[in-house]
């Protein structure tokens, strides 16, 4: 009996391109739980690979924009205004002369926000100890537009907008180790311009907490004139004034118009980055390291497939020489053989990610205590607690590189089985 | 070679055993087949009857001489095209049944269809009247290989190449691994087949249940054709 199709084929012999696909979509899908062992242990191998890319990407994530939002959001902000050489030795005769005219060049920039600061080494003392910290005078109202300092506060309260308190806010940390509390009083010592020494008692307003314990035990905040009479300011003179930029500015343009509007080589223009190379070099280098464990891990996984499929397909030549008899084509071959290698990595990514999430959900809530290693965190100004970040650029990236190195390492295999002799296949022993 | 289905010129075939002493299977085989034919290739183990099958079905390639099938010089196919000339004019029937293990027994006999793009339900119909023909019914369409019995695997190989309607069945040693009422249903049906719808047949054998039922003997002995019998 003649069918239809057989009619048909006479004038179209072509296959359905979605037909075909979908019979080696269904044995290849099948084909890995031919072997269920197998297929879990290359399935588990890639979880893991995943899971261990996910987990330390996201913390080097973490880690790099902690540190990043120290130097901004506590530092200096996006960008600072000094005098020529006082980043390089931030010493007290290294001040903005003017810095009205600054404010003036400022407020022609829209999106942005700024604020003066006096800076200056020092001493605190209380009634039962004394340490070196650094002293920053601070507007209020333009401080907590600029840097994040006053969400930092746990007890009591921020610097007060009139300034006429003789109020200092200082660090939890600092406080533990002076024995203070708010309300009590404590001495700021430091040098002024006639090398005199300057004192002044202020009471404890409030205390704050970062994620920094070396930045709480090393920071005291009191209102800028209270910064400048104690160090023999001017009300113009100040150490620095320290600009945030609104979400969507361009960082280097912005420097580079306000260096134009500033003129003169009494005044420098430095961004976070210039100011924090060290930081930059850091993140430079996560973002390497980033890359080697991307790269170390998945090799793995490539390999581990690689192996797992040459296997696969010496137990399958018959199999395959009976589909080639049948009129299957080489790179259909090739197809079966990288849908199955896709499903496992589909799989394995599936698992690897499911488990990833839950953990990163559970650590951004918690953050990782590495407090064994605070010493060393906290010189870079990253904190003791670390919050992981997803940054689904950095995933997406790692996930297009595991399918990428995937169907690379199943290359070599799937050409291989492609290209058996169909009758030295069928007869395969 | 117009008109004949199948027809081989000075074909020759030499092997390389595992010791690397070359082995002519084929000797310089003239052979044709025309269409229609039930024709059985039979001869000694070591005659060349599995190597003339396997080169007429394009699943080898000879070592000299010419190979044409439906009017194609397979020696001038790539490998693409050889599996498409497969695909639309062959089918095979082996002794090893050689199913795909992960499909059931009704997607492994509509397998040929649905890589020529039959419709599904043209496939469905046809595939489980073809299968209930050779004895596989609606109850075991839905078993896999390893769900089977060896008789019932071999009807479901057989399925797979008729379903298509080829214009040539290639069998090597169908029978082979059958017990002989299970052998003797199989080429009946296969028979009958042939006398119905015109696919040749062409039988690589040593069974004698195969050469009785051929219209047609051919006898190889060391790789060349010593006896061609016509039948009734």
């Amino acid at each position: 009996m003649t069918h239809d199709s057989d009619r048909r084929e006479r004038n179209d012999p072509g296959p359905s391109p979605k037909q075909a696909v979908s019979i080696f979509v269904k044995i290849a899908w099948r084909n890995i739980w031919r072997n269920p062992r197998r297929s879990w242990v290359l399935i588990t191998a890639i979880a893991v690979g995943v899971f261990s890319f996910l987990g330390a990407i996201a913390y080097i994530d973490g880690f790099s924009i902690q540190m990043v939002d120290a130097a901004v959001n506590l530092q200096g902000g996006h960008l600072q205004v000094s005098a020529r050489g006082y980043h390089e030795n931030p010493a007290i005769r290294a001040y903005l002369p003017d810095r009205d005219q600054v404010a003036r060049v400022l407020d022609t920039f829209s999106g942005i926000h700024y604020a003066p600061q006096v800076a200056t080494s020092g001493m605190i003392n209380s009634a039962e100890q004394a340490t070196g910290v650094v002293i920053s005078g601070v507007d209020p109202e333009r401080e907590a537009r600029v840097t994040a300092l006053a969400d930092y506060i746990v007890e009591g309260t921020y610097l007060s907008p009139d300034g006429g308190d003789g109020a200092v806010v200082i660090g939890a940390a600092l406080a533990d180790q002076l024995n203070v509390r708010i309300g009590e009083k404590v001495v700021l010592m430091a040098s002024d311009l006639d090398n005199e020494v300057g004192a002044g008692a202020y009471r404890v307003a409030g205390l704050f907490r970062t994620n920094s314990s070396d930045f709480d035990k090393t920071n005291v905040y009191l209102h800028l004139d209270a910064a400048q009479r104690l160090v023999g300011y001017t009300a113009q003179q100040a150490s620095t004034v320290t600009i945030r930029l609104d979400p969507g500015h361009d960082l280097d343009a912005t420097a580079a118009r306000l260096r134009d509007g500033l003129g003169g080589a009494a005044l420098e223009v430095l961004t976070w980055q210039e100011r924090s190379p060290l930081l930059v070099m850091m993140n430079e280098m996560m973002g390497i390291a980033n890359v080697f464990l991307v790269v170390i891990l998945f090799t793995a996984i490539a390999f581990t497939l690689v192996n797992s499929f040459i296997m696969v397909i010496f137990e399958r030549i018959r199999e395959i020489g009976i589909m080639t008899a049948n009129g299957v084509r080489p790179g259909q071959v090739r197809l079966m053989l990288y849908l199955e290698a896709v499903f496992i990595v589909l799989l394995g990514t599936g698992l690897g990610s499911l488990l990833a999430v839950g953990l990163i959900a559970y650590w951004s809530a918690v953050g990782l205590d590495l407090s064994a290693f605070a010493e060393g965190l906290n010189s870079f100004g990253a904190a003791s607690v670390i919050y992981p970040h997803v940054d689904w650029g950095h995933i997406v990236s790692g996930f297009v590189l595991i399918f990428v190195m995937v169907l690379v390492a199943v290359l070599y295999p799937a050409v291989k089985a492609s290209r058996f002799e169909t009758v030295e296949a069928i007869n395969y022993v | 070679m117009q008109g004949w289905l199948v027809s081989t010129s000075q074909l020759v075939k030499v092997y390389q055993d595992k010791n690397q002493v070359p082995v002519k299977a084929l000797n310089g085989v003239e052979f044709r087949v025309a269409a229609g034919e039930f024709t059985a290739v039979a001869g000694p183990s070591g005659s060349g009857k599995t190597t003339l099958l396997n080169l007429v079905g394009g699943l080898d390639t000879p070592t000299a001489g010419t190979v044409v099938v439906a009017g194609q010089n397979l020696g001038a196919l790539s490998r693409n095209d050889l599996a498409s000339f497969r695909l639309h004019n062959l089918g095979f029937v082996f002794q090893a049944y050689n199913l795909i293990p992960v499909l059931t027994a009704e997607e492994n006999a509509e397998f040929n269809l649905l890589l020529r793009g039959v419709p599904a339900q043209e496939r469905h119909t046809r595939v489980v009247q073809e299968l209930e023909d050779l004895g596989i019914g609606r109850e075991l369409i839905h078993r896999r290989p390893n769900e089977l019995s060896g008789g019932q695997q071999q009807r479901v190989a057989v399925a797979r190449a008729l379903v298509s309607r080829p214009k040539l069945i290639l069998a090597d040693e169908p029978t082979a691994n059958l017990d002989s009422q299970t052998g003797a249903r199989l080429l009946d049906k296969m028979r009958d087949l042939n006398e119905r719808t015109g696919i040749t047949f062409l039988f690589s054998t040593h069974d004698p249940m195969v050469m009785e039922r051929a219209r047609r003997l051919v006898t190889l002995r060391d790789g060349q054709i010593t006896e061609d019998e016509r039948r009734g």
